[in-house]
């Protein structure tokens, strides 16, 4: 849409390393302080989007004895967390063959989440459903609360009970640009250059299919963060073209660069590709044990407070216990997800 | 959204304020306690609009603010997308010359949304039929179909067609303020100054639209019109091509009432779609200018757009104040002449060329208004005063007091002259009006004149009639040696081709000697000449922030007809700068049971006042009644109206909608399409889905930039 040069986007999320670091940081020191002063992290959600801490146990006893009990996880951990639900936001979207536009716009609304909250403190399934559900609205693809809930079997409320919260967190800047459509814009741009230099526009095709694929590798690691989406579409077109060899980049860059008068320089271009190529070849998902072990513990710091109110939890963890499934997710389509996920995980990922 | 202090967005500390100020509801809200409610200034079904105050602390205190509270979507499906796109898109756009979304709040006890804006004082220009308002009429008529066994389709087209045309540009404030108040011409600094800025504000949104033409929207229907509806069967391909082609013309909107009427259900939110997804198309249509009226950014024009026209202007004032019924002093002659693209079949024509070149040629007649605008400001007269249609007999007064049979016939009636959109007395006499001043157009002088259909048509009428020579400068009151009068006759060009654009016009040098254009236009350029005092907005000032008139004795809560009557552009409420006691009960649950009575009243007020154009009376039991049903009807989402099938797997058919456009030779992927909402009856399925091929190919520059 409209113009990325004066886009929010542009003007305020993106970030440096650095920054994303310390705002990591920040939210998990601010959850684990909450942990300690009042037991849990888990804050309560109301429809409106507000929030309270729950009230500190009465109970000191127990209370203390609890505190003890319960972890925080680290940042790593919470990276380890994130990652796996950017990757389900990638799968359910799939799984509702929504075009890639909503995946991406909701994967970029949950990374802006995190940003500002740990995932100790908003479950990370619900905060990637509401971004889901969010990103339909958004991209004029609407999709019914209750729809979405009930193809992943899921409680559509608490998406619904999210929703103002995000749209807050978000700061209700809502329009994003992904890298596919420059992807698209870009591979437009590349036949002229195909066929004034070597004449291999069929294989563009191939081409912008890979790099489409190595677009979701990137989307899941914080590169949306850190660049624009037409240098991170550039980035994973060349990491597709040293596959393929369809055309020769850099001179594919340099004649970009002579059109526009941009204010990079090729080598300033070049070094951004290759943090987004280490990026992408960093990507760690955690083996199916150590997600487990991680969201026992994100369980047990979020549970605490949360005895005295709400059937819903009672009933979820009933749930949880029944399957033995620490990630709460629901039965069928989520254990569909899962076995994707451990297939996946070794065919995509580990290239 | 930088002057303002704490409670920014997203904010985490914010957030934690908020949640303190939740625990304790007795309580104003946080951000609300920074605003001194002043009044309401505007109602409608979306919501209120309210004017306030920023309160001491603040650096920008005593800045005015309107602040628009949606009300809480219906269908219990979390915030309501029109909010979202508003708010999306505002906060993408900034420029000095488009109105400024300043914060966004949301109140907690009853999950809305509160739109903080600045506040413009002045309508210069106001663009009525916002889509805003056919909502809003929709609502209450929508009452009485219910059991009458009519369609909502037959209202619907009935009211666009009754509504829309007239949208231009409508209601000039200042203008007639002068002309009959103050008796003397705007000086030239002032005239200088609004033309600037009007240009500058639509120079900037011309570019965006052109940027966002690869948004367009893409009607498509596939499936032959129901056979037992003769009167479908022979505009149907028209109307489906022209508005692809016509979409940001003032046309179009009858035929867009035409395509989307043939089909019978949901209507209104699709047209609330499509007009939200188009808005950068229309703007330039429902744009209303607003001049702010006080503060650092006095005199400053500002383009509000997405509805809030309306929002501003209509409830407290009867339409027919607006010279609403049929203005079309200012439309351009190409549109009078019936300029249309016609397309030779349905769907195949479909690219962003066409797009945009329609764009283009909107724009141009968008510069025709503009000057019209100028020789106004110059004159105090409107340039080209074309013979109104006086709307026979008010067709709302009908709708309220007599029966669905006449109701009927008025709207079959009315789905005629929509077909023909034949050349009417009024267009005629309107182009009689210009030909008189600008003399007549030849082919010569304008090459794509004889392709225009009523010119072909009337042969007799326009070509036979002899006009003298040019006479625009004694109009006026110009020389033709100034600059002034050269900017003018490049905006009156007839060729729409020829005509100039704003971002020329910026350029002209008529701006660039003295008096300079300035940001205020108010103030006096010489210090011994007086600023003109205008007329300020009428304040609600019984109003609260949640909708609910506050229950105070001394100040009896007004009923619908005196709001409507009495307000009028001049009339300055007195008790505007009283400081007003804030209602204790905000953040409360809504069910107050002496809260509520008010609140009916006066949401009715502005119902009453906004369907009743003539200003007839309304019929207080009528309208109470609807009212009533109104609110029944919201209580029961589960009660469909006949004629509103539930809508079924939206997937499935968005599927199956995209293989047609792509079998209708379209060569489109599915992951291309991005439905923007679609719809289906046993015999239409209309997708308006975003072609993102298209935004490509427009969108190059953009998308290779990084």
């Amino acid at each position: 849409m409209a113009d990325f040069q004066t886009s929010t986007h542009r003007a305020k999320w993106i970030f440096t390393q650095q920054e994303l670091i310390e705002k990591y940081r920040a939210a998990n020191q601010r959850a684990i302080q909450s942990l300690e002063k009042y037991g849990t992290t888990c804050l309560e959600i109301d429809a409106d989007g507000s929030f309270s801490y729950p009230k500190s146990q009465k109970d000191s006893d127990s209370n203390g004895d609890k505190k003890s009990r319960a972890k925080p996880l680290s940042v790593e951990e919470e990276l380890v967390l994130r990652v796996f639900y950017e990757y389900k936001i990638q799968v359910v979207c799939g799984a509702f063959k929504f075009p890639h536009k909503i995946q991406a716009t909701a994967l970029t609304y949950y990374k802006r989440f995190y940003l500002c909250w740990s995932v100790m403190e908003h479950h990370p399934k619900t905060v990637m459903l509401t971004c889901i559900y969010l990103a339909c609205k958004i991209e004029e693809n609407h999709v019914s609360a209750e729809e979405l809930g009930k193809g992943i079997q899921q409680d559509h409320r608490m998406i619904l009970d999210n929703e103002m919260l995000v749209l807050q967190s978000l700061g209700f800047d809502l329009i994003v640009y992904t890298p596919y459509r420059s992807i698209e814009g870009f591979i437009n741009d590349m036949e002229d250059f195909c066929y004034a230099t070597n004449g291999q526009v069929d294989m563009l095709k191939d081409l912008c299919q890979l790099a489409i694929l190595e677009a979701d590798k990137a989307m899941i690691t914080d590169a949306p963060l850190l660049y624009p989406p037409g240098q991170l579409a550039l980035a994973v077109l060349r990491r597709a073209n040293d596959e393929l060899r369809v055309l020769d980049f850099e001179r594919y860059l340099r004649s970009i660069l002579s059109r526009q008068q941009s204010e990079h320089s090729i080598s300033e271009l070049i070094q951004a590709f290759s943090v987004i190529d280490s990026l992408i070849e960093r990507i760690k998902l955690g083996d199916e044990e150590e997600m487990k072990r991680i969201a026992k513990k994100l369980k047990s710091c979020q549970d605490f407070g949360s005895r005295d109110d709400s059937k819903k939890r009672e009933k979820k963890s009933k749930h949880k216990s029944r399957r033995g499934n620490e990630m709460q997710t629901t039965p069928a389509a989520d254990a569909e997800y899962e076995q994707e996920w451990t297939k996946g995980k070794g065919k995509e990922f580990n290239r | 959204m930088s002057n303002r202090g704490g409670g920014i967005l997203g904010n985490h500390h914010h957030l934690q304020q908020q949640q303190q100020q939740h625990n304790n509801p007795n309580n104003k809200p946080e951000w609300l306690q920074q605003y001194d409610l002043i009044g309401k200034i505007g109602e409608g079904t979306y919501g209120l609009v309210f004017l306030a105050r920023i309160k001491p602390p603040s650096p920008n205190r005593g800045k005015s603010i309107a602040i628009k509270k949606f009300k809480q979507s219906k269908d219990g499906d979390g915030v309501s997308p029109t909010a979202i796109r508003e708010i999306m898109l505002l906060r993408e756009i900034t420029h000095e010359n488009v109105v400024k979304l300043v914060n966004v709040h949301i109140n907690p006890a009853d999950m809305s949304l509160y739109l903080a804006f600045d506040y413009a004082e002045h309508d210069l220009y106001v663009g009525i039929a916002s889509l805003l308002f056919v909502d809003l009429v929709m609502e209450i008529l929508s009452t009485f179909v219910q059991g009458s066994g009519m369609r909502m389709s037959h209202l619907y087209s009935y009211i666009f067609s009754s509504l829309f045309p007239p949208f231009k540009l409508l209601g000039q404030e200042i203008i007639r303020y002068h002309r009959d108040k103050v008796n003397q011409a705007v000086n030239q600094y002032t005239v200088k100054s609004l033309l600037w800025q009007l240009l500058n504000g639509l120079n900037y949104l011309h570019r965006y639209a052109l940027k966002l033409q690869g948004q367009s929207l893409l009607l498509v229907s596939l499936f032959p019109p129901p056979p037992h509806i003769p009167y479908y069967h022979g505009f149907f391909a028209a109307v489906i091509g022209s508005s692809i082609e016509t979409l940001s013309h003032q046309i179009s909107w009858y035929d867009l009432a035409c395509i989307l009427s043939l089909h019978s259900m949901m209507f209104h939110v699709c047209i609330r779609n499509f007009f939200m997804m188009s808005t950068c198309f229309i703007l330039c249509e429902i744009v209303s200018l607003k001049v702010m009226g006080e503060g650092e950014e006095q005199g400053v024009v500002k383009i509000a757009d997405f509805g809030l026209a309306r929002i501003y202007q209509a409830p407290l004032k009867p339409l027919a104040d607006n010279g609403v019924v049929v203005t079309i002093w200012y439309r351009a002659p190409e549109l009078l002449l019936g300029a249309k693209h016609y397309t030779s079949a349905v769907g195949i024509l479909i690219s962003s060329l066409i797009l945009a070149r329609l764009t283009v040629s909107s724009y141009e007649s968008d510069m025709w208004a503009v000057g019209c605008i100028f020789a106004e400001l110059l004159t105090l007269k409107p340039l080209f005063q074309g013979a109104e249609v006086k709307a026979t007999p008010n067709p709302f007064q009908l709708l309220v007091t007599n029966t669905k049979l006449l109701l009927f016939v008025l709207i079959i009636l009315c789905y005629f002259s929509v077909i023909n959109t034949s050349f009417t007395f009024s267009q005629l006499d309107q182009l009689d009006k210009i030909f008189k001043v600008l003399g007549h157009p030849t082919p010569e002088k304008w090459s794509t004149l004889v392709n225009l259909p009523h010119w072909q048509q009337d042969v007799q009428h326009i070509q036979g009639h002899k006009y003298d020579n040019t006479a625009l400068y004694s109009v006026v009151h110009l020389s033709p040696k100034t600059p002034a009068y050269d900017l003018l006759s490049k905006m009156l060009e007839y060729d729409p081709r020829k005509r100039i654009t704003a971002a020329q016009a910026l350029e002209h040098e008529y701006f660039k000697t003295e008096p300079l254009p300035g940001r205020n236009a108010f103030v006096p350029y010489r210090p011994d000449e007086k600023a003109v005092n205008y007329p300020t907005r009428p304040v609600d000032n019984t109003a609260d922030f949640e909708g609910t008139a506050s229950i105070q004795p001394s100040q009896p809560v007004q009923s619908g007809n005196a709001v409507s009557g009495n307000m009028h552009g001049s009339h300055i409420v007195p008790n505007r700068n009283m400081p007003r006691q804030m209602p204790t009960m905000v953040g409360m649950p809504r069910m107050q049971p002496q809260g509520m009575a008010p609140y009916n009243m006066s949401s009715q007020a502005g119902v009453a006042g906004a369907m009743n154009p003539g200003g007839m009376p309304m019929q207080r039991g009528m309208a109470n009644q609807a009212h009533q049903q109104q609110q029944m009807r919201r209580k029961d989402p589960g009660m469909g109206l006949p004629g509103y099938p539930q809508q079924r797997s939206r997937r499935s058919i968005t599927l199956q909608a995209a293989a047609d456009i792509r079998a209708m030779g379209l060569d489109l992927e599915i992951g291309h399409l991005t439905p923007i909402l679609y719809n289906v009856n046993p015999y239409f399925v209309i997708v308006i889905v975003k072609l993102s091929n298209s935004e490509l190919l427009s969108n190059d520059q953009n998308l290779l930039a990084f």
